[in-house]
């Protein structure tokens, strides 16, 4: 008898396991049970018990597949209404336009769960129940209620709630086509989805899933049932494969990168706290998290790429402390708090413009008789923005390598490789410009570029910010960088002008952005500074180095709390480093003189890289007849690049260059030395004093600046 | 034997009792269901609307002593789903006696018709098409004085509100409604003529049954109408071979 008793617990406690595993996994205890008895279910009827009944009939079924009792869903559906991007419409993607309504189109089966989950047909109203005909319209079990419903009805207040406009949710009667791509002029684009497509229908009827219309298209689509599985929530929300490090959504997209970046491998913890709560963000780390971090696949805010929340924000995310908001952990790049500076790019000022793969299309814009709207690369209102995006991929972005260590403003040392993306994490993957002059000879020189070329992947950083900061979003200027920009002009006074223009090595001086200074084809012999004229790290390499934009733009407070990056900063040009002020002094009225300079001004900017010993300007010269002179009475104002050797400008140029329009410049001829120390008067033809024709070819000496 | 061991016994006999007595008191068998198509006083009787002693179907597997002829419609429509491809062209024999009514169409061969029995008091029966027929409650597939047949009786058409005369449906959505659909339409009906599927989302079959439902066919592993369906016990209604509370019919087989 003791024995019998004991096998009979045994047995009594297998049946129990069995049972309950095949609890979790069959739709008698899930949400989809809405019958009477319904464990634990919100939403059921108050007398119906059987369980198919709700949607399925074996007899006289309309539609036939899959023996459907439902009463359908009416709704249109149409173009609109439905999930859509630039993205998808860029890379020729076959966008649906409207849900099928027979049997062998595309849509039809997520018809089929929308007919309770769009909220237009109650619950109750199925076709036939246990032969009784319903009244069409009148809910045959009329007793469906619970929680997220109102008579009958699914509403808004119920998470299952999708309404009739889809555009916020994931598309649906899509088809699968891995094979899209999107050519650049430097590299292709591919759509990122798996080569190796989900099974078809596969049987057993498990896992994530395609299915074919037989309407003729030969391939795969998505529908509702390709990620759930109605009768079975055994990963949760009836998913066909588990959220977390984003099992689900990687069966079908493979981001280039992904696996290696930030966003795939942090294990900074998640914050589902304060406006988050809502988000119900899966998994206790950002890893774990993954997609589903940035991603909602039904009703997230940010339209279209089912973003959380609208652009920036779903970056920032609220108050959370796991992402870039202002409440973030100051390790997690807290990046929102830096946008309440003075100068910064509009990423939080202006919304609405950014479209996907933008660079492709600075003018044009979209295809010939495309309605969706002028949208591409511009600085008109229409167009002109900027979001975190434009500049990151959150895809491939990684922490490593950080190309400043704490506490620098520069790397710690400098090559002819310091300009590449390879140098920073948080830049791969970002489409970029390279812009293009014809030839290496002088006609070339202080002009506008000839062309560009789109790549799929910046290679060197200002490829990057050349996106917008050149001819090829300012559109065609005349005869000057600035000619024609002026009205682009920002309210804070800063001129916009054609960086690549300025920047061009053909050019007779400037910054070693493109290249080092050696390879600046106009420039005359010494092209380069001596490593005496600069600072660490930049008096190494010198002639090879080359350097990021983001060297000389930044926050203002790069060295301490603020997140690194020309995302936004306190001093006019976001202009970083020791100094900060250029070409006035922080009362922003004083310009700098020649005695600054020797003095060491720290606040000068051109100070935190430029020595001021060993050369004209060293305060051991014979120069204090040039005490008095600014800056701006010989250099251009903006040094980003020269048509005259050593960003001297000539008393012709025009504003900004030369500063304010306030005739500072004071130069009308000049002639490099053969070093440093060796400059003569004869150098330098002024108003001040004149010198024999210094800027033709009988002023005698190599390398007279035309 | 001990008096624990006799209360044993004693328990498990009236749970067989009571078992038996719920089969046997419950009104569960043909008589008086809509299967009976026997009028009171007939001549008919209750199972010559499909059996008979004698010259019974020569159809090969018709075995129940078939008192029809079977039709011979020669295209059906079977079901298909993006998960399912139907099997065979046509029904199993096990099913074709059922849709020997339950097609809801008149063949057009004559001895085939719905009004005509192989058999009955030794010749072949046709019964009146005036819905007068002493012999037949022609009520039973006849929506009462008229021509028209009871709606859930028809396998072969796609449900149509108009033939059951009740209001039409708002079907806004064209096609859920018609198809085009050739001979005997079966694709709005679960499948039938099927094997029985063996994978994680069927509960197995064991013997030629899945607990208690039969599969038939030589090998016994072929889902037919009666599969579900027993034909002479309405103890479930609809004809159900087992209680459909809570899903119990469907859930039998299918693993969801």
């Amino acid at each position: 008898m003791k024995n019998f008793v004991k096998i009979l617990i045994v047995f009594v406690m297998m049946g129990t396991a069995v049972l309950s595993f095949a609890g979790s996994a069959f739709i008698t205890n899930t949400k989809h049970n809405l019958s009477k008895n319904a464990l634990g279910v919100a939403i059921k009827s108050g007398t119906e018990t059987e369980i198919c009944v709700f949607c399925h009939i074996p007899h006289g079924a309309r539609p036939s597949v899959p023996l459907w009792s439902h009463e359908m869903t009416a709704s249109a559906y149409t173009s609109g209404q439905l999930y859509d991007s630039d993205y998808l419409y860029r890379f020729g993607y076959n966008i649906p336009t409207t849900l099928g309504s027979l049997p062998n189109e595309a849509g039809y089966l997520s018809r089929l769960c929308l007919s309770c989950h769009d909220g237009t047909v109650a619950l109750g109203s199925i076709h036939m129940l246990r032969g009784i005909t319903a009244t069409p319209g009148t809910p045959i079990i009329g007793d469906v209620s619970g929680t997220g419903t109102t008579g009958g009805y699914l509403t808004a207040s119920s998470s299952s709630f999708l309404g009739t406009n889809l555009r916020d949710d994931h598309p649906i009667a899509i088809e699968y086509d891995p094979t899209k791509t999107k050519a650049f002029g430097s590299g292709t684009r591919g759509i990122e989805l798996n080569n190796t497509a989900p099974s078809i229908t596969p049987s057993p009827y498990t896992g994530v899933k395609l299915f074919k219309p037989s309407g003729g298209n030969v391939k795969g689509h998505v529908e509702c049932t390709s990620c759930h599985d109605p009768h079975n929530d055994t990963n949760g929300q009836f998913l066909t494969a588990g959220k977390l490090n984003g099992a689900l959504c990687t069966t079908c997209h493979q981001k280039v990168g992904w696996s290696a970046g930030i966003h795939k491998t942090s294990t900074v913890a998640i914050d589902n706290s304060g406006d988050n709560s809502s988000l119900a963000i899966p998994g206790s780390t950002i890893a774990e998290a993954s997609c589903l971090a940035c991603h909602k696949s039904h009703s997230g805010s940010g339209t279209p790429y089912l973003l959380r929340k609208i652009e920036e924000n779903s970056c920032f995310n609220g108050t959370s402390a796991s992402c870039h908001g202002a409440s973030a952990t100051a390790g997690n790049k807290k990046i929102e708090s830096v946008f309440t500076k003075t100068y910064k790019h509009p990423a939080t000022t202006i919304s609405g413009k950014h479209t996907n793969l933008d660079v492709l299309y600075p003018t044009t814009l979209y295809a010939t008789g495309d309605t969706r709207g002028v949208k591409g690369l511009g600085w008109g209102a229409d167009v002109k923005h900027s979001e975190c995006v434009d500049c990151h991929n959150p895809h491939k972005a990684s922490n490593t390598p950080a190309r400043l260590l704490a506490g620098s403003w520069y790397p710690s040392s400098v090559d002819s490789t310091s300009n590449q993306i390879s140098k920073s994490g948080a830049l791969p993957g970002v489409t970029g410009i390279e812009p293009g002059w014809a030839g290496t000879s002088t006609t070339y020189t202080w002009v506008q570029a000839s062309s560009y070329t789109t790549y799929e992947s910046s290679v060197y950083e200002y490829q990057i910010c050349l996106k917008c900061h050149s001819s090829y979003a300012l559109g065609t200027a005349s005869s000057t960088p600035v000619s024609g920009y002026q009205s682009l002009s920002d309210p804070t006074n800063v001129y916009f002008t054609d960086v690549a223009w300025e920047i061009n090595p053909r050019n007779m001086s400037g910054h070693p952005v493109m290249t080092g200074l050696n390879n600046f084809y106009n420039s005359s012999i010494p092209k380069l500074l001596t490593a005496g004229q600069m600072k660490a790290p930049w008096n190494i390499n010198v002639g090879t180095q080359t350097m990021y934009c983001s060297d000389c733009h930044g926050a203002d407070s790069e060295t301490g709390t603020d997140s690194r990056g020309p995302h936004a900063s306190n001093r006019k040009f976001m202009l970083k480093g020791t100094g900060q002020y250029w070409p006035k002094k922080s009362d922003g009225t004083t310009y700098w003189k020649l005695s600054d300079w020797k003095a060491g001004a720290t606040d000068l900017f051109c100070n935190n890289c430029h020595a001021s010993s060993n050369e004209v300007h060293a305060p051991t010269a014979n120069n204090t007849v040039h005490d008095n002179y600014l800056c701006v009475n010989c250099h251009v104002a903006v040094p980003h690049g020269a048509k005259r050797s050593r960003l001297i400008g000539y008393s012709s140029e025009v504003m900004p260059y030369n500063d304010n329009n306030t005739n500072a410049l004071k130069i009308q001829g000049f002639r490099k030395a053969s070093s440093p120390t060796n400059y003569v008067k004869a150098d330098c033809n002024t108003s001040c004093h004149v010198v024999t024709n210094p800027g033709t070819p009988n002023c005698g000496g190599f390398g007279c600046d035309p | 034997m001990k008096v624990g061991a006799k209360r044993r016994v004693l328990v498990v006999g009236l749970m067989i009792l009571s078992m038996l007595g719920m089969a046997v008191v419950a009104q569960g068998t043909i008589l008086n269901s809509k299967h009976d198509l026997s009028k009171s006083g007939g001549a008919i009787g209750v199972c010559a609307f499909c059996h008979t002693p004698h010259f019974a179907s020569s159809v090969t597997d018709v075995k129940p002593l078939w008192n029809r002829a079977l039709q011979s419609f020669s295209t059906y429509s079977m079901y298909d789903s993006p998960t399912f491809t139907h099997q065979n062209a046509t029904p199993s024999t096990a099913s074709l006696m059922c849709l020997g009514c339950h097609d809801g169409i008149n063949s057009a061969a004559p001895t085939e018709s719905k009004h005509v029995l192989l058999n009955v008091g030794g010749s072949k029966y046709t019964f009146s098409t005036n819905f007068a027929d002493a012999n037949v409650n022609c009520n039973s597939c006849h929506v009462g004085g008229t021509s028209s047949l009871k709606q859930n009786l028809q396998m072969g058409w796609w449900y149509n509100p108009d033939l059951s005369g009740g209001a039409a449906a708002p079907l806004t959505i064209p096609g859920y409604e018609k198809n085009v659909i050739n001979g005997i339409n079966l694709t709005d009906d679960h499948p039938i003529s099927m094997v029985y599927p063996s994978n994680s989302q069927f509960v197995a079959a064991v013997s030629g049954k899945v607990d208690t439902l039969p599969l038939y066919g030589a090998s016994k592993n072929m889902v037919e109408c009666p599969s579900c369906h027993d034909p002479h016990n309405t103890t479930n209604g609809l004809f159900l071979r087992k209680s459909n509370a809570g899903s119990a019919l469907c859930l039998t087989c299918h693993i969801k």
